[in-house]
């Protein structure tokens, strides 16, 4: 995609006859125009080309910044390599933007099963009945970083009330699951990580970023969104069958309404890389 | 809350339809009801399914009991 470049702007601004007081060449606004169209990350540039020959409405250009920044800020705390999908909903493109996967821009774009609520700048809502979103993302099957023995589903989640359930991102093909939820009964997450067994963190859930891993055959780590971490010994299932991750919605059971997801992501486990994700994250999140 | 619920032969007939990255799926009420929220009547990625969607009997959702985890 071209620099957005504001040449016209300089142009039809400047008053180039003899005694003209307004020579009012707008070059802070051309150069604001370079920041927020070009110079970009290529990887950032992708999502933005992606964006443009789907014909989707792009964020502003003050949210294009924003949001290069998060991908350097990913990839300067190693995060980025080891990702296979990464959705950033909470943007002020359209709704269709939000869609895209920014790991790689060409495939897994989630489709929005019976319209999901959009809002700008938050992200996705579950009507409580039958809206949600899905990845086409099988990891048994579509897994490049992310395996069996070592994978890490995370999510940021805002506005949750009272919900029971709050399913954020999993699959279920009936015997083994990934789950990941919100409040579960009104305290902590429920938790499977290619496992049939419940793992329950001792927190009471809040709000933010939560990020759970399998890393490796025989641990789970789930981290709250103050880094907090839990352990679980549990030893790994295959993983679900032929069953794509599901964003909102959890197998059969119905999402919740008061449930807002912001950004959601599936990578390889982040042991070592979990504070410069939340940073990268929260970073984008408070500047919106 | 009001959901649209489906006859089996409405849900054949619509059930799947795609528009881009937008799909109609139905889901199942506690009563076995296939039904989908009235978002969908407000989504214009569904417009040329409107009319079949308004056609969609109105009822009050019946929430599906949790399985055990």
């Amino acid at each position: 995609m071209a620099n957005n470049i504001n040449w016209g702007k300089i142009y039809e601004s400047t008053a180039w006859g003899s005694g003209v007081s307004d020579n009012n060449i707008s070059w802070g606004k051309s150069y604001a125009d370079l920041a927020g169209g070009g110079g970009f990350d290529a990887d950032y540039q992708a999502v933005l080309d992606q964006a443009s020959s789907l014909g989707y409405t792009a964020p502003s250009a003050s949210q294009q910044t924003l949001q290069n920044t998060l991908v350097t800020d990913l990839k300067t705390a190693g995060v980025w390599d080891k990702l296979d999908l990464f959705y950033v909903f909470a943007t002020d493109g359209d709704s269709d933007y939000a869609t895209l996967n920014w790991k790689t821009p060409t495939s897994f774009q989630t489709t929005k099963v019976s319209s999901p609520t959009f809002t700008s700048n938050e992200g996705f809502n579950g009507d409580g009945s039958a809206s949600y979103l899905t990845t086409n993302y099988d990891l048994a099957t579509n897994g490049v970083n992310a395996s069996n023995d070592d994978f890490a589903v995370g999510f940021y989640e805002q506005s949750i009330t009272a919900s029971l359930w709050g399913c954020i991102i999993g699959s279920d093909d009936g015997v083994n699951d990934i789950l990941l939820t919100t409040k579960f009964s009104g305290g902590a997450p429920y938790i499977r990580m290619n496992d049939s067994g419940a793992f329950r963190p001792t927190i009471t859930y809040q709000s933010g970023l939560n990020l759970c891993e399998r890393s490796s055959s025989a641990n789970i780590n789930y981290y709250d969104t103050q880094q907090n971490k839990s352990s679980d010994s549990s030893a790994a299932q295959p993983t679900p069958n032929s069953v794509d991750i599901e964003i909102l919605k959890f197998g059969g059971v119905r999402s919740a309404a008061d449930v807002k997801v912001s950004i959601a992501f599936v990578s390889a486990n982040l042991s070592s890389e979990v504070s410069g994700l939340y940073s990268a994250i929260n970073t984008y999140m408070s500047a919106l | 809350m009001i959901v649209l619920k489906a006859t089996q032969a409405q849900y054949d007939a619509l059930d799947g339809y795609r528009n881009g990255d937008n799909l109609l799926k139905f889901a199942k009420d506690g009563n076995d009801n296939w039904i989908v929220g009235t978002a969908v009547l407000d989504d214009s990625a569904f417009a040329a399914i409107h009319d079949q969607l308004n056609a969609l009997e109105r009822i009050e959702y019946v929430p599906v009991l949790e399985p055990e985890l």
